[in-house]
């Protein structure tokens, strides 16, 4: 029972694919989106930070000055009064002079009381887009929706989600041991593209440190034994080709590679995050940039918002993963008093925090070129929906259709607000999309395709997969103009 | 008579796609051509009023009919079923599960919602093909089932009542015929098919047999043939026909 060490190439040619991902994919059956030619040292990166459960935008993303929105019987009612956490209340009644409004200066986003950081440390590389119409107040459908891009048949998600799709059609499968890494219990999908591109899904860094090594190291087989199971499972027997008619066979080879070289690789050196690393080592780093007590790891990593970023650090800067989806923060479904003043508030600070220390992690991180990650990263905050304007008879705030998102990163056009929901009663109005003026006579409502599209775009992406939603790319977005 | 046993056996009577007939489901022997009593161990046939008994087919029902739908990977706990199933019991009757930490790797506890089992609180549904991260848990899963039963199995002097080697001695007396018999019996317990001894199945397993006898470490638990025997249990546990349901 001698452990044994093998590549995923090794593996791959263990399979009879030595060519690799290309001639896997052959193998498969499956479409790459594109042909696996891309260069890893230049590959655009992308991060998805999920704020499930339907996020406040008026805490954050598309507030009012509650100086003028602050009657309880007004369309639009901020609510700022009512709030209970302490650091958003400090920031309403102290730091923004009772408006309730985040702008540092040189700052042209008026953000909410729940982001502090963000604005303060990134806010040239932000662009908020508000005023999207996301078409449901059903959790799933609008987080599906957002996730593809196309609006779900029923509950079911309809195509890939956003992050399968970019790995796939950037052409790098091959050079990521994990291209695709899903953390938080985000869903991810793939629909008729190659499995090499589907997410792999983990609860958090912990699992990863059991998903990247054997769990009983002394029950391991030999590499040999592998390689030897290796041709056994691609032989050309009958039963194989009766039960592939749908993939599943293809499929499950793809994966059992994948899980071969990722169980005997030393990758989850890189999510052990240990007390007290050694001085000058990245880890020491990482845990300067998220405020991290090199003492206690755990205590601010273990279970935060900050413990999925820091894993999309490392995953991204130690080529590990090209794409990342991470549920950042699971708000609470703020319908009640006891949620909408206090916790949410602070969960939705906690994730924008954290997406501030990822920004300035990846800022500060060189690859092999010498460049940043950032350089070639693009990162995008979103939830299925917003809530109402008015706060309810319970204290808290129902679904709302008008939702927003951030955006940022390469071929972003930074410091800049894209739409703007009505200030009567905060529902959506039309934009122009080469200004990102809103144009109730002539503009277009935005939905999360158009922003998709544009991401893709901008990062030299294709995105024919949404075609069959119209998709327009919102050209006030991009850096090109 | 397991449901991805049957969608197996289905499929094999739409063998029109292959060549050649080589592997059968349960009932058929195609080496002597006739049908041989169920295995001990093999779950009892039940009929129509879930009495144990004929199958239907055995009424004159003919074949089976084909899927209605197209083969997917089975569910978290139809996996934990099967993995247990087939594992059988140790030498005390206590079933052989996968454990992790004192508690079954296949719970919630443990790696059941890691797998996808879904909780019907944030997930309500569960994947129906394999992921890396799945078959990584499955191959832990693998090599912790097969090194009980192969432990379990050196300490059974009564070889007939052995899960993973009974038809082959593991003392490096075994012979060909020996080796093979095994083989085709370790094929029929994992993934229900009944192989000839020239089966294309037969030599690649065998290689896998081969690997575990030369890598065994020496003054290890279990002796070289017995690790031979883990690496193939654990093949078949990975194997894409054992997932299928």
């Amino acid at each position: 029972m001698k452990p044994g060490s093998l590549s995923r190439r090794t593996l791959l040619g263990a399979l009879g694919a030595g060519g690799g991902a290309l001639v896997l994919d052959g193998f498969l059956g499956l479409p790459h989106a594109r042909a696996d030619v891309g260069d890893p040292d230049t590959a655009p990166l992308l991060v998805l930070c999920e704020f499930a459960n339907g996020w406040d935008t008026l805490y954050s993303l598309d507030p009012r000055n509650h100086q003028a929105f602050g009657d309880p019987s007004g369309g639009i009612y901020t609510g700022f009064d009512m709030v209970t956490d302490v650091p958003t209340k400090a920031v309403i009644e102290n730091d923004s002079g009772g408006t309730g409004i985040v702008q540092p200066n040189g700052c042209n986003i008026q953000f909410g009381p729940a982001i502090g950081k963000l604005a303060k440390d990134h806010h040239q590389d932000l662009c908020v887009v508000r005023a999207m119409h996301m078409g449901t107040l059903t959790h799933e459908v609008g987080r599906r929706y957002f996730l593809t891009g196309k609006f779900p048949r029923g509950l079911t998600a309809s195509g890939s989600s956003l992050e399968t799709w970019w790995a796939a059609a950037s052409g790098n499968l091959d050079s990521y041991q994990i291209p695709n890494l899903v953390a938080g219990g985000a869903e991810t999908y793939n629909e008729n593209l190659t499995p090499l591109a589907s997410g792999l899904r983990v609860p958090s860094y912990a699992e990863m440190l059991q998903v990247l090594r054997p769990l009983n190291a002394s029950y391991a087989t030999d590499g040999k034994i592998t390689q030897a199971a290796a041709k056994f499972h691609q032989g050309e027997h009958c039963v194989h080709e009766q039960l592939d008619a749908g993939g599943q066979v293809a499929n499950h080879l793809s994966a059992w590679s994948s899980a071969q070289s990722l169980a005997n690789g030393g990758l989850w050196k890189h999510f052990d995050f240990k007390a007290n690393p050694p001085a000058g080592s990245p880890l020491e780093s990482l845990y300067a940039t998220f405020n991290v007590n090199p003492a206690s790891p755990a205590t601010a990593l273990a279970g935060k918002p900050r413990g999925q970023a820091a894993l999309a650090a490392q995953a991204l800067v130690n080529g590990i993963s090209q794409v990342v989806l991470l549920r950042l923060v699971s708000l609470t479904d703020a319908h009640f008093d006891d949620d909408w003043p206090s916790n949410h508030p602070a969960n939705q600070r906690a994730g924008f925090d954290a997406v501030s220390e990822l920004i300035t992690y990846l800022k500060s991180t060189l690859d092999k070129n010498g460049k940043p990650f950032w350089d070639r990263t693009t990162l995008m905050c979103f939830s299925e929906f917003a809530r109402t304007p008015k706060i309810n008879q319970q204290g808290g705030r129902d679904h709302h259709l008008a939702s927003a998102c951030l955006v940022a990163g390469a071929g972003i056009k930074g410091n800049q607000v894209i739409g703007a929901t009505k200030d009567s009663n905060y529902d959506v109005r039309p934009v122009n999309l080469d200004t990102g003026i809103p144009d109730d006579e002539m503009g277009t409502i935005l939905k999360p395709s158009d922003v998709h599209a544009t991401l893709l775009q901008a990062a030299g992406l294709p995105f024919d997969h949404i075609s069959n939603q119209s998709p327009k790319v919102i050209k006030a977005m991009l850096k090109s103009g | 008579m397991s449901a991805h046993r049957i969608a197996i056996a289905g499929l094999f009577v739409l063998a029109s796609g292959c060549s050649k007939s080589e592997s059968t489901g349960p009932g058929n022997d195609t080496t002597t051509g006739t049908t041989p009593e169920p295995e001990a161990w093999e779950h009892p046939r039940v009929d129509a009023d879930s009495e144990s008994g004929a199958a239907p087919g055995d009424l004159g029902g003919g074949p089976l009919p084909p899927p209605s739908r197209a083969v997917r990977r089975m569910r978290i706990d139809t996996l934990q079923a099967a993995m247990t199933r087939v594992a059988g019991s140790d030498v005390y009757g206590v079933p052989i599960e996968w454990k992790y930490n004192g508690k079954n790797g296949f719970s919630d506890g443990a790696f059941g919602k890691a797998l996808g089992r879904p909780d019907f609180q944030s997930s309500t549904d569960e994947g129906g093909v394999s992921s890396a991260l799945y078959l990584k848990f499955v191959g832990d899963a693998a090599r912790d089932i097969c090194t009980q039963m192969a432990k379990n199995d050196q300490l059974r002097t009564d070889v007939t009542t052995r899960s993973l080697f009974p038809k082959a001695p593991v003392d490096g007396t075994a012979t060909e015929t020996q080796i093979t018999d095994n083989l085709r019996y370790l094929v029929l317990r994992f993934v229900g098919l009944r192989v000839a001894a020239d089966d294309s199945m037969i030599p690649p397993l065998r290689g896998v047999y081969d690997a575990g006898v030369e890598t065994a470490a020496p003054g290890a638990q279990i002796s070289a043939a017995a690790e031979g025997w883990r690496g193939v249990c654990v093949a078949l546990f990975e194997s894409p026909l054992f997932h299928n349901d």
